[in-house]
């Protein structure tokens, strides 16, 4: 389940807390039993409902927090640690509104526990610039006015932000494969492609130069 | 402004649609008349883009919405909704909600305020408590430290219904013998052109979903920021009129 070092799950517990479904038990019955066994071996590893303190790496530091084990990672970012800029909407993975990076990857920080990004490397939107420098998705998301009421936007430049990371030329299908899950309710997709693709754009031409200049100078 | 004749002057004015013709003309205008704009060209900021003032507090998350407000001592609400769509309640038990440590107040919703009211309230159905009518219908508010507190207390209201008949399709909605949402003729403020229904319009049947019947759910956030000494006023909200008045239900406001 859980790969961090310092919490693990009840499996039994979880089960009991969350009333898994048949179909599901089902499947799982073999993992379950052998999880099981361990536990009786090692005695359990239940934790909570009491909060308790973990470390959590955000943004190149680290900071240390009183969760429940309850809490989510966009509640403890928000409430706990005043990282507002992490958004919460429909708090049930459907909008992409929180989308953070954890573990250089983009994942709904509703839907990861706080407990559960222990040990791992979270990048929040507050993480992206550099006092007032932006990044260049966020320069360029201002540029082309990529937002209305702003709302959806932080979750929407980590998502770009994320895209050029991984493929530094992407075509406009990738762009809009990789905004699919962000909800934009002002509409904001035309632009939010344009910056994207203008990010690549210039990062490339600007590397052919760099590239030009060396050649150049060699 | 008969008597006076106001001194005028002759302007060259462009007349026409582009694309279609366009001529100059003599016009009069009055003589304070600001002379006509320039071509486009030559203007500073019409037709040129400009840059969204917030746009970088917003690109970098440092904007703050209403959520992103905490104030010291604030209290977090959560409203306990029906979970049926028409009926009568029998008995509300918030003791166990009240009892749950961090939270400050439990508040039963007297009269649902916003909503289409009896046009003679000696119409309605007898009930120490208000008749639900819709599904979430706010019953009770919670108060309390803190967001997930007050959603634990929400799950605590114990709320026993005496259920009514209702229907969920237009077509059931239409028979003669569908149930009923109110005893007798209801208007509701600020629909249908804001003096409610016709006159001689009557609620027939009850319809409703899962998403409620009021409106549409909005996806943005929907919250508001209260001030206890002034229940009145609300500084800052969306415009989201149901959540207004649900609020307004608990401090027994009415919205203006």
């Amino acid at each position: 389940m859980s790969d961090s070092p310092s919490v693990e799950f009840s499996r039994r517990g979880f089960l009991k807390g969350v009333g898994i479904t048949a179909a599901t038990s089902v499947i799982d019955t073999a993992s379950a039993f052998a999880h099981d066994a361990r536990e009786a071996l090692h005695g359990p590893k239940a934790i909570g409902p009491e909060a308790l303190s973990v470390k959590l790496h955000i943004n190149g530091s680290e900071h240390a927090v009183t969760v429940e084990p309850r809490y989510t990672l966009a509640e403890t970012l928000r409430d706990n640690l005043g990282l507002t800029g992490t958004k919460i909407v429909c708090d049930r993975g459907s909008c992409s509104a929180c989308t953070v990076w954890i573990d250089k990857v983009p994942a709904l920080a509703c839907m990861t526990l706080a407990v559960d990004a222990v040990g791992r490397e979270i990048i929040t939107i507050e993480g992206l610039s550099h006092g007032d420098a932006m990044h260049p998705v966020q320069a360029a998301f201002v540029k082309h006015d990529a937002m209305q009421c702003g709302f959806c936007t932080p979750g929407m430049v980590m998502s770009c932000a994320a895209l050029l990371e991984r493929n530094p030329n992407p075509s406009l299908a990738d762009v809009k494969h990789a905004v699919s899950g962000n909800l934009c309710r002002c509409g904001t997709y035309p632009n939010i492609f344009a910056v994207t693709l203008d990010v690549a754009q210039q990062k490339i031409q600007a590397s052919a130069l760099v590239a030009l200049k060396t050649e150049t100078g060699a | 402004m008969q008597g006076t004749t106001p001194e005028k002057r002759t302007e060259t004015l462009v007349f026409g649609i582009p694309q279609n013709g366009l001529e100059q003309k003599q016009r009069e205008v009055p003589l304070d008349e600001p002379p006509p704009l320039p071509a486009n060209a030559e203007l500073k900021y019409i037709g040129k883009p400009t840059q969204r003032y917030d746009g970088p507090a917003k690109a970098t998350g440092k904007g703050r919405y209403t959520a992103d407000v905490h104030l010291s001592g604030m209290l977090y609400a959560r409203m306990v909704g029906s979970t049926i769509p028409h009926g009568r309640i029998v008995s509300i038990d918030s003791s166990e909600a009240e009892k749950l440590p961090g939270v400050r107040a439990v508040h039963v919703i007297e009269h649902v305020y916003g909503g289409a009211e009896l046009r003679d309230p000696k119409q309605e159905i007898l009930s120490r408590y208000p008749i639900v009518r819709y599904v979430e219908q706010p019953i009770a508010g919670i108060a309390a430290t803190s967001q997930q507190i007050a959603d634990d207390a929400a799950k605590l209201v114990k709320v026993k219904y005496e259920p009514r008949p209702f229907v969920v399709d237009r077509t059931d909605a239409r028979a003669d013998d569908a149930p009923v949402v109110f005893p007798g003729p209801a208007d509701a403020a600020g629909s249908a052109g804001g003096g409610g229904g016709r006159r001689m319009f009557r609620r027939k049947a009850m319809c409703t979903d899962r998403t409620g019947r009021q409106e549409a759910i909005s996806i943005k956030v929907s919250l508001m920021l209260m001030r206890w000494w002034k229940p009145n006023t609300l500084p800052r909200c969306k415009r989201i009129p149901r959540w207004k008045r649900t609020a307004l239900s608990w401090t027994g406001s009415r919205m203006r």
